[in-house]
């Protein structure tokens, strides 16, 4: 046999990246998909608290009218727990199993596979959210409002949450207990983005408390353009959509760091792979 | 005649230079935490290994030894000192050195346990910068070498212990990398699944592949190694030849074969001499012996009209030359 003494080729440039992000998004949903039998109940769980909370708000009725305004803020609070769910408890299990360490023997650049490890999280959150938000509006006969102009908005509430995961994942390799909290993080989020009860209607306290959470200052706007008729011009006007691009800047660079910085410190010490 | 088919390969770069040494490190050190709490994994060590050797690495627990083969991989940043793979600086050409690294590390599943045999080596695949093209005929050949094509649309959580030691070894061959770092890769496997893993380390030998092995399983390593690194308390403290390691430590003990039974009345041997009878053969073991000794019992046989087969300097084994470079320190 001849004696081997290279190494792969493999191409450089925008064709890599979509591949890796193309390999990382098919893998979290080959994992998702081995996981089928307990995805179901999962899902089935994820609409029944939904419905439950609006029957409470509605006084024992679901309210017509509030269901597209509160669905939103549930279906971006079911993306934020599945990427907190991934990014930290996720990352945890890798980091136990070795299969952390084996991503980081690619000759990839490791913010690339950051950002290849973030999209498959969104992936996944996203599709979940779907699945959900797609059962309840065709079960409950939802009319939920559809505009272009939402997408900007929508993309902000994307941005946010994926810097919060950086920032919970990052967390979640320097202080490994943190995996044991991620549900009380993800209630937190979703008692206070108006997912199950408006912002509005919070004491005025937890209301500017709530502004903070990941996703409400997105959602905040996506309802003016969704249910407000108000333009994106308009949203700017009125700093609502400023704050949210400011919120997702800030929480993307935040996260973007300390996901970095425990990587690194994660190779100068050695705590990407089990103890 | 028959002709073998061609292993399928990716396509390769090639490296910096046809060096002599594919892996150098040089004044590689590793120290964890700071001040007071700073524990030194990996003292200053300079180490060179030549393509197409296996390398044995081997130490009590807590040696370093992993810390070593992370510090190769480049999952642990060192201290200081040079570690380069291939030519090139792990530190600073990470991406090039790293290509030319397959890795199965102790303690670790390695692959993902909710993907199946295909889908790991698909994804790693691609993760070591393949495409999909490069990747099946490899993977193929993998999995039908190592006995698991029927089973590789199977997620790899329902094999069996040593099923899922050759899917992690399927990985980190996906990518046909030169340099094969196998921690602990015997380790809980039976003896079957133990033959297959020991039977592709030579397999990689002959293929021209540097292997650095970690084991506890010292019998593994005698069998399989060029070379013999003894690492303890960070510091290597024998790096020989493993023929080297064995005649250095081969001590002045003879052993001498007889054709048929010693007659009673062998009280001219020297003290502590073993004499075992065994089916029509008598075993002299004699104990730090020196020449003239080893002629006066030679003569006393003779004149005892034993029939002589052979006479041997007894060799330890590699655990016995290990045991005793421990205690040593």
């Amino acid at each position: 046999m001849a004696m081997t003494s290279g190494a792969p080729a493999g191409a450089r440039g925008a064709p890599e990246v979509t591949r890796l992000l193309g390999n990382e998004t098919a893998k979290g949903l080959w994992i998702l998909w081995s996981h089928k039998v307990t995805l179901v109940p999962q899902l089935a769980l994820m609409a029944t608290t939904y419905l439950l909370f609006q029957a409470v708000l509605g006084g024992g009725h679901l309210v017509q009218a509030l269901l597209p305004v509160t669905l939103f803020a549930y279906l971006a609070y079911i993306v934020v727990y599945v990427a907190l769910l991934k990014m930290a408890a996720g990352l945890l299990e890798e980091v136990n199993t070795g299969t952390l360490e084996q991503t980081h023997l690619s000759p990839l650049p490791s913010w690339l596979l950051s950002v290849g490890r973030l999209s498959a999280v969104l992936a996944e959150g996203l599709l979940t959210a779907a699945a959900v938000g797609g059962g309840l509006v065709l079960a409950l006969r939802i009319q939920l409002p559809l505009r272009p102009a939402a997408l900007v908005p929508l993309a902000l509430i994307l941005a946010d949450i994926a810097g919060f995961a950086l920032l919970i994942g990052g967390l979640a390799l320097v202080v490994t207990s943190i995996g044991a909290i991620i549900h009380v993080i993800g209630s937190f989020v979703m008692f206070l983005n108006g997912g199950l009860v408006p912002v509005s209607v919070l004491p005025r306290g937890l209301e500017i408390a709530a502004r903070f959470v990941p996703t409400t200052l997105g959602l905040d706007a996506t309802r003016r353009v969704l249910f407000g008729h108000e333009t994106l011009a308009g949203t700017w006007g009125d700093h609502s959509l400023q704050w949210a691009l400011l919120h997702a800047i800030l929480m993307l660079a935040v996260g973007w760091a300390v996901y970095q910085a425990a990587i690194r410190r994660g190779l100068r010490e050695g705590r990407l792979g089990p103890q | 005649m028959s002709t073998q088919p061609a292993i399928p390969r990716p396509a390769r770069d090639l490296p910096p230079a046809t060096a002599a040494s594919v892996i150098e490190l040089c004044g590689l050190s590793k120290t964890y935490g700071r001040g007071r709490s700073a524990v030194t994994a990996v003292h200053p060590l300079t180490l060179t290994m030549e393509p197409g050797r296996v390398v044995g690495l081997l130490g009590p627990n807590g040696a370093g030894k992993t810390t070593v083969i992370k510090l190769i991989c480049g999952l642990v940043t060192p201290t200081s000192g040079v570690a380069r793979v291939g030519g090139y600086d792990v530190g600073r050409q990470r991406s090039r050195a790293v290509r030319q690294i397959g890795a199965v590390l102790e303690g670790s599943r390695n692959v993902y346990w909710s993907l199946s045999a295909w889908q790991n080596l698909l994804y790693f695949g691609r993760l070591k910068g393949l495409r999909g093209a490069e990747i099946r005929p490899r993977a193929e050949y993998l999995l039908r070498e190592l006995g698991l094509w029927e089973r590789r649309d199977q997620l790899v959580g329902g094999f069996s212990r040593g099923m899922q030691q050759k899917v992690a070894v399927s990985a980190a061959l996906i990518a046909d990398p030169p340099v094969v770092l196998l921690d602990e890769p015997t380790i809980g496997l039976d003896v079957e699944a133990a033959r297959t893993v020991k039977d592709w380390i030579a397999r990689l030998a002959r293929d021209g592949k540097t292997v650095v092995l970690t084991t506890h399983q010292l019998e593994v390593a005698q069998e399989l190694c060029d070379r013999v690194a003894i690492i303890q308390q960070g510091r290597i403290v024998v790096d020989l030849a493993t023929e080297d390691l064995l005649n250095r430590y081969a001590e002045d003990r003879y052993e001498i074969q007889l054709s048929g039974h010693l007659r009673p009345g062998d009280d001219a041997l020297p003290h502590g001499a073993q004499v075992r009878a065994e089916d029509g053969s008598t075993r002299i073991i004699l104990p730090s012996t020196d020449a003239t000794e080893l002629y006066s019992v030679l003569g006393y046989l003779r004149r005892r009209e034993a029939r002589l087969v052979s006479v041997s300097q007894v060799r330890p084994g590699l655990e016995e030359v290990f045991v005793r470079l421990v205690k040593e320190g």
